[in-house]
């Protein structure tokens, strides 16, 4: 009994499985011959027949109360959802919010840390909000601290100008003039009805009138212009003559019209559109728009008005190509050497590298290749003279291009007055590294090390004391640095003079720092140093003192700082300042003749006086130049 | 076995069939139908589906019971929403389509193109793309390339946000396939989309594109300044990520959450924090534009304070420098003056007084004219003369009075000439008048700038009608050149038949000379020297010189060739040396020349100016 009942369960189970298997199988072999019959739409993927798993709504109405509660916890639903759940979810939970509930939602909304989420939900709050008090909404998007401010309100207008039209508008003519363009904007989207007329009247009560015409003009470029005459009157009758207040998109539409007319005709209409544009600049204006819009979709109808351009008026056809540089050089500059392939004239593509390197010169010199090769030295140069100018630290990066010895040099002194001006300490770390040989970085480095001091002097005394003497004076360049050092702080400048290396340095030094104090007005203690000084030094020091006051107009102290001087001393100092003088101002020079110390002092200084105003700088009158032959000894 | 046994099994078997076959159908109908054409859908049970991804449950909820909405087609569900507000459209809409087939979906998206509004066929597009992507992302992104209006940009989001919700490993291996606007757009999707996945794991997939720094401004754009409690903390988390995520330079939002930690931390710990952080960040390519961000945001109350952590830590990149003046000029611009006069650089000084001035002047330029004694000596005139230009178009008559009381003639050489323009732009007349009672303003004592021809010009170039009449009401004296002969040149730029034909309205001879030369001058800037010759060959010796003299220059500089070509033929043999020494001059610095060019040249240059052409 037992195996028979254990041998119906197998049979049964069996079957069970049999049935089971069956039913499967014959399914699937079903639903594939089914699948491979069903007919689809092209351009559907097969794998795309797949079955929709509909959805249901999570959030009821009355769950909202709780969600404002716990706003973290909505944003966690939320973040679980795909786009698709999260809107439908989102907009049923709001669906029979009251206006104090969606207040309060907006100003939750803040406390939300995704911003995708807490955008999405905002949104969403604020176009049903609008449904209630459109003003209260736009308070309080207004109000709102969101960087979003423009986007809330733009939703805000389109809602409520499908609402309420006229009210909308009324409305946004009070806002701030920063806020009134998104109004418009939002207005436009719900009332895409409206005609042109009505969205430049709309335009104009919003003070942004401009931006409703490019709209109008972006509509219809696309056009197919079936009367490009009419058309081109029509829109220069609507736009005025004065085609530099156009905007991009005005042009664009004016150039489209331009082009279907030539299309429609050919390049005779060219004259008609030239004469109609009411000045040079006009012209110009149109053909920049005009190459820079027909090179790459209609290059031969550019091309053809370029060369039409190029006989009636170069000067327009430089200027556009000009203009063009600004926006694309290297077609700009193809499309010149285009036109004058056969002309041994040059001024087109001049016009495009001076341009190009005035506004890139980097741009330049990465191109340099399309440059012609006749003008590919001048181009490089120019682009780099620019460069260093404006930006100074990139010039190193093409320094090895430069392959003529006398302008690498040139570029080199500019790069380093330039750079040591903007960014002396750059500049250093620069020129102190492998980037230039022993020769380039002493010339470098004396340029850049008193601009270096003015910001740290530590540092550019040390950087002086690791560079070479100057082998032809033998000079460090520590006389430099000690000079500024002075300038910012007296006594810890003047402590310098400790390091430097040797006596010709000293003497420069000393100078320096000489001047330094007079610049500063300190004159005790500049004499103060003169009097501890080395004998050896002290003519040039003193000298230095009163070449400083010269130059500073102070006539007098330049005068005292000799007067104790022995003979010879004194004509040797006077004689030193004489030709500073002389060229700051030799009238003064003249009238102080009678205060220098002696006969022979003056004599000195008055040959001086005579012998540059004889030769290069005529300043004193015949009566003047009698009484300073009275001055002069005359030699045996 | 009996027959009554096998009868059993039989039976057993049969049952067992029935049984099976039964159960078959009901594992049938538990299961999800694969049957395509299936529109059934509506029958599935209730259900909660819960699909899993790699690393995250993500819970689709059970189909509607509501799906009485069908829509048959495109315009049905355009009149389904044409009467509606924006969140009854939304809910309708979602409603709709919530449980339609997938082909019907395919259909409508296909078709949204018809929907004349470009208001609904968005929300259409968008709510049929987000649907059919919580179903079939991968295919649903060959769809959206037909759609006409609603931003492929949106469209990618979508896919990609519900993609990776489903299976973020493919979601993330499909991005590779993108071009490489819409690779950032749905790698962004991705990841803001999973949030639940680990910074690791986001700093992972970014990788594998390149675009860590995406993942990396991801998560910091989720950090709130507000609750730093402990900076020091949030500044070594802030640098693990950047370590992990080996960014090869700090992105936007990196550099402003950073600057932004800077100054918390600064605030409570002072001035340390700002070199560990420096210290820190030298390593990037963008260091300086990094610090630039965090010394302006100090600047912007402590503007000494923050120049001298730039000189400390030897940052004197002027434009690093200007971030910091230009921040501190917008709280307190006195304030930024004294700080700026603290850099010993004299150049550098100089350049940040500028820079504040300016903002200043931006800010409130009145406000500069009336502290001027404010600014630093050195750069007061400057500031007077750049708040003076920058009120030019606000209230010229302003200017123009103010003008009447400055002494300094840089001041008034600078600012009368961009008065006397700008002001002809809006009111010609009061213009003219002011220049005709301010005359002329010296560059130097030997250059002046005559203000009357500079504003009927101006003039000129808009109405010549009117400028001829004010030209021609001017009084002139014998031998002095009338306003006409401007008038006429600038009329060359309209139409140069109409500007000769005007030359018979001069008033004397020297007048007629004068704009014949304007006329000549802008014929050889046209390219049109034979016209210019031509014009010429009626009139004197003596007039010809000086006409010629008076376009020689524009001739050599800009059409050298032509100018050469044409010199042997030119009249007389001043002209010829004049224009042939412009030409030289030119020579190198704007022009090279053929050797038979120049020895063309020599020809008519005098000897001791052969050296130029050498």
């Amino acid at each position: 009994m037992n195996s028979k009942l254990a041998k119906n369960l197998i049979f049964g189970g069996v079957a069970v499985v049999l049935g089971v298997v069956v039913v499967l199988i014959y399914s699937f072999i079903f639903t594939n011959q089914s699948d491979s019959k069903t007919h689809r739409p092209g351009n559907i993927p097969t794998d795309l027949l797949r079955t929709n798993e509909a959805l249901t709504e999570p959030f009821k109405p009355t769950e909202l109360n709780g969600f404002l509660s716990d706003i973290k916890r909505l944003e966690t639903s939320l973040q679980a959802m795909g786009p698709f759940q999260r809107k439908w979810n989102l907009h049923n939970l709001l669906s029979a919010a009251t206006s104090e509930q969606l207040q309060d939602c907006f100003m939750e909304a803040r406390h939300m840390n995704n911003p995708e989420i807490r955008h999405e939900f905002e949104e969403t709050v604020v176009r049903k909000l609008v449904s209630f008090d459109p003003e209260r909404t736009v308070g309080l998007v207004s109000d709102s601290t969101e960087k979003r401010v423009g986007e809330l309100l733009e939703l805000v207008f389109t809602e409520w100008s499908t609402i309420d039209f006229e009210e909308s508008i009324t409305f946004a003519e009070q806002l701030p003039d920063e806020l009134k363009l998104y109004a418009l904007k939002g207005i436009l989207r719900g009332r895409e009805d409206l005609t042109n007329a009505e969205q430049l009247e709309i335009g104009e009560r919003l003070d942004n009138l401009q931006w409703i015409i490019d709209l109008i003009a972006s509509s219809r470029i696309d056009e197919d212009f079936i009367d490009p005459p009419s058309s081109w009157y029509e829109i220069l009758d609507e736009y005025g003559d004065n085609l530099r207040q156009f905007s991009d998109m005005q042009l664009q539409l004016l150039v489209q019209v331009a082009a279907a007319w030539i299309d429609r005709f050919d390049d005779s209409v060219l004259t008609e559109i030239f004469n109609s544009l009411a000045n040079d600049r006009n012209r110009t204006v149109l053909f920049t728009e005009f190459f820079e819009v027909l090179y790459d979709s209609n290059p031969e109808q550019a091309l053809a008005a370029a060369q039409w351009l190029n006989s009636r008026d170069r000067e327009i056809l430089v200027n556009s190509l000009t203009e063009w540089t600004n926006s694309n050089p290297t077609s700009a500059l193809e499309f010149a050497k285009t036109l004058e392939q056969d002309d041994q004239r040059s001024r087109l593509r001049r016009a495009v590298l001076e341009a190009w390197f005035e506004i890139n010169p980097s741009h330049l010199l990465e191109n340099l290749e399309i440059v012609d090769e006749e003008m590919r030295e001048w181009g490089h140069t120019r682009a780099l003279m620019n460069m260093t100018r404006n930006a100074p630290e990139l010039v190193p990066h093409w320094l090895d291009t430069i392959e003529e010895a006398d302008i690498h040099e040139m570029i080199l002194s500019n790069l380093a007055l330039n750079w040591g001006r903007q960014d002396p300490v750059a500049a250093l770390e620069w020129a102190v590294s492998d980037a230039l040989d022993v020769i380039e970085r002493t010339g470098m480095l004396w340029s850049l090390l008193p601009k270096v001091a003015e910001l740290n002097p530590n540092l550019a005394l040390k950087t002086a004391l690791e560079q070479p003497l100057e082998h032809e004076l033998d000079v460090g360049m520590e006389a430099v640095v000690i000079e500024q050092a002075v300038k910012l702080d007296t006594e810890s400048g003047l402590a310098m003079l400790d390091q430097v290396r040797n006596s010709e340095t000293m003497e420069h030094a000393l100078m320096g720092a000489g001047r330094a104090l007079v610049e500063k007005e300190e004159y005790e203690r500049a004499l103060e140093l003169f009097e501890n000084l080395p004998e050896e030094h002290q003519r040039g020091y003193l000298s230095a003192l009163g070449t400083a006051s010269v130059q500073r107009k102070e006539y007098e102290r330049a005068i005292t700082f000799g007067i104790d001087l022995s003979s010879d001393e004194q004509i040797q100092y006077y004689n030193d300042i004489a030709w500073t003088w002389v060229w700051i101002d030799g009238e003064s020079m003249f009238e102080n003749l009678e205060n220098l110390p002696t006969r022979e002092v003056q004599s000195t200084v008055a040959k001086v006086l005579s012998e540059i105003n004889e030769a290069y700088n005529p300043i004193l009158s015949e009566d003047q130049l009698k009484q300073l032959k009275e001055f002069i000894i005359e030699e045996d | 076995m009996t027959n009554s046994d096998s009868k059993t099994s039989w039976i057993t078997l049969g049952l067992g069939l029935v049984l099976g076959v039964v159960i078959g159908l009901v594992i049938l109908r538990l299961l999800p139908s694969t049957n395509s054409n299936s529109d059934s859908i509506a029958s599935l049970p209730p259900q909660s589906v819960t699909e899993t991804s790699d690393n995250v449950q993500v819970e689709i909820p059970a189909a509607s019971a509501e799906h009485d909405n069908k829509i048959a087609d495109i315009s049905s569900l355009e009149t389904l929403l044409s009467a509606s507000n924006r969140s009854e459209q939304v809910l309708a809409l979602s409603k709709s389509i919530n449980s339609l087939d997938v082909s019907k979906l395919v259909e409508l998206l296909e078709d949204s193109n018809q929907i004349s509004s470009k208001y609904l066929r968005q929300l259409v597009q968008e709510t049929l793309v987000q649907k059919l992507a919580s179903v079939h992302p991968q295919q649903t992104i060959e769809l959206i390339d037909q759609l006409t209006y609603t931003p492929k940009a949106s469209l990618i989001n979508w896919i990609f946000q519900e993609w990776s919700r489903q299976n973020f490993d493919e979601a993330v291996f499909a991005t590779q396939a993108l071009g490489e606007s819409d690779k950032t757009t749905a790698l962004t999707a991705i990841l803001n989309s999973r949030q639940d996945l680990s910074d690791a794991i986001h700093l992972k997939a970014a990788k594998k594109f390149g675009y860590e720094h995406l993942a990396v401004d991801r998560i910091l754009a989720l950090v709130q300044p507000a609750n730093w409690t402990d900076p020091a903390e949030a500044w070594k988390q802030i640098t693990q990520l950047l370590k992990e995520s080996e960014v090869a330079e700090l992105s936007e939002i990196q550099q402003e959450v950073i600057a932004e930690l800077a100054v918390v931390w600064f605030e409570q710990q002072g001035e340390d924090v700002i070199k560990n952080i420096s210290d820190q960040m030298e390593k990037y390519p963008n260091y300086t534009e990094a610090m630039s961000r965090i010394l302006a945001k100090i600047g912007r109350d402590n503007p000494g304070q923050a120049l001298q952590f730039a000189a400390d830590l030897n940052l004197h990149n002027r434009s690093l420098l200007s971030t910091i003046m230009e921040s501190a000029s917008t709280a307190d611009p006195v304030a930024a003056l004294k700080a700026a006069s603290t850099v010993t650089s004299r150049s550098i000084r100089d350049h940040l007084e500028r820079v504040v001035i300016s903002a200043w002047i931006e800010l409130d330029a009145e406000a500069v004219l009336d502290n001027l004694l404010l600014l630093p000596e050195t750069v007061r005139t400057w500031g007077q003369q750049e708040a003076l230009v920058a009120l030019i178009s606000k209230s010229p008559e302003f200017v123009a009075s103010y003008l009447s009381t400055v002494e300094n003639d840089s001041v008034r050489t600078t600012v009368a000439p961009r008065l006397a323009t700008a002001w002809t732009k809006v009111d010609p007349l009061a213009a003219f008048d002011w220049a005709k009672t301010n005359p002329k303003v010296y560059v130097n004592p030997v250059v002046a700038i005559d203000l009357p021809e500079r504003v009927i010009r101006r003039i000129a170039a808009d109405d010549f009608e009117l400028a001829m009449q004010l030209a021609l009401e001017q009084p002139l004296a014998d031998g002095e050149v009338g306003l006409e002969a401007i008038v006429i040149g600038e009329m060359m730029s309209h139409n140069v038949e109409d500007a000769i034909a005007e030359l018979n309205q001069t008033r004397n001879e020297a007048t007629k000379m004068a704009a014949l030369g304007e006329i000549g001058r802008e014929m050889v800037t046209k390219g049109r020297s034979d016209d210019a010759i031509e014009l010429a060959k009626d009139i004197s010796s003596d007039a010809q010189i000086q006409y010629f003299e008076s376009l020689s220059n524009s001739w050599a500089y800009h059409e050298p060739t032509d100018a050469i070509l044409k010199i042997d033929n030119l009249p007389d043999g001043t002209i010829r040396e004049n224009l042939a020494t412009h030409l030289a001059s030119y020579k190198d610095m704007i022009h090279s020349y053929t050797p038979e060019q120049i020895e063309q040249l020599k020809k008519y240059v005098h000897p001791v100016l052969h050296g130029m052409l050498e």
